[in-house]
């Protein structure tokens, strides 16, 4: 499936931007995910430095080694979610609209689309010390006539996004009133 | 009572039935939201591979046990199974 097909894009419309979280954002996961690939191995050479008789029994060591796989395989299935979590939340621009697709966990998503020409209000907000030091931010997108409000969170470059997004809205709603 | 070691294997026959299901449903969703791109392919690569290395290294220093043997010995405190003398 590609995003034309997810977006059911439209014959006028063009895909200016698809935009999903900074991957510095994704550091502190790779970082628990080493810590915890780490962890089983330190505990290894304790057992066997303190207690080394433990797993000379054959039962204790298939033992420890079924634990071991088991505790491996869902490290790794942990780490796939989280990365899920992280990389399926994407925002599409388009020259007609923006559309919002979230992902909470493994079996819950949300997906909202806003008229370009129906935007009033963009804010950027970079806050915090490697916000600023990696250029991303959040873009909070809001509109006069809905409650629907869309935030992009820490996505890259925020603020060029915004200002290109207002140009694309003004262009939209030029073209909606001549239409009128 | 007897535990046996092989017990050990339907635990873990059951564990790898579950992985699977979510690593599929996980894939599922990264194709089924176009995001099937160069980052998410390493990824998932790397997730097989590393599963792939974990089943290995599993069954390298599994090989050659003796499942038969026991597990646990529970004590048989009220005397119901030594009872039943089958």
């Amino acid at each position: 499936m590609n995003i034309a097909h997810l977006i059911k894009q439209k014959s006028y419309e063009k895909v200016k931007y698809i935009l999903r979280r900074h991957p510095i954002t994704f550091v502190p996961q790779i970082l628990l995910f080493a810590a915890s690939v780490i962890l089983p191995v330190l505990v290894y050479l304790m057992i066997t430095n303190l207690y080394p008789a433990l797993l000379e029994k054959e039962a204790a060591f298939a033992a420890t080694i079924i634990a071991g796989s088991i505790y491996y395989l869902s490290a790794l299935l942990f780490f796939l979610g989280n990365f899920i979590d992280f990389y399926l939340d994407v925002w599409i621009i388009t020259n007609d609209r923006i559309v919002d697709i979230e992902q909470f966990g493994l079996f819950s998503r949300t997906i909202s689309e806003l008229d370009l020409y129906r935007l009033q209000d963009v804010t950027a907000d970079i806050h915090g010390f490697f916000s600023t030091l990696f250029k991303y931010g959040t873009l909070t997108v809001k509109t006069a006539s809905t409650n629907l409000n869309i935030v992009f969170r820490n996505v890259p470059n925020p603020n060029g996004v915004r200002q290109h997004l207002l140009e694309l809205a003004n262009e939209d709603f030029k073209y909606h009133r001549e239409q009128e | 009572m007897t535990i046996p070691l092989y017990s050990l294997l339907f635990v873990y026959v059951i564990f790898l039935a579950v992985f699977f299901v979510f690593l599929l449903i996980n894939l599922y969703h990264i194709i089924m939201t176009a995001s099937l791109t160069l980052v998410s392919f390493f990824m998932i690569f790397f997730i097989f591979l590393a599963s792939f290395l974990t089943l290995y290294l599993t069954w390298y220093f599994l090989q050659g046990t003796n499942w038969g043997q026991a597990l646990l010995e529970l004590p048989d405190l009220t005397g119901f199974f030594t009872s039943l003398n089958f």
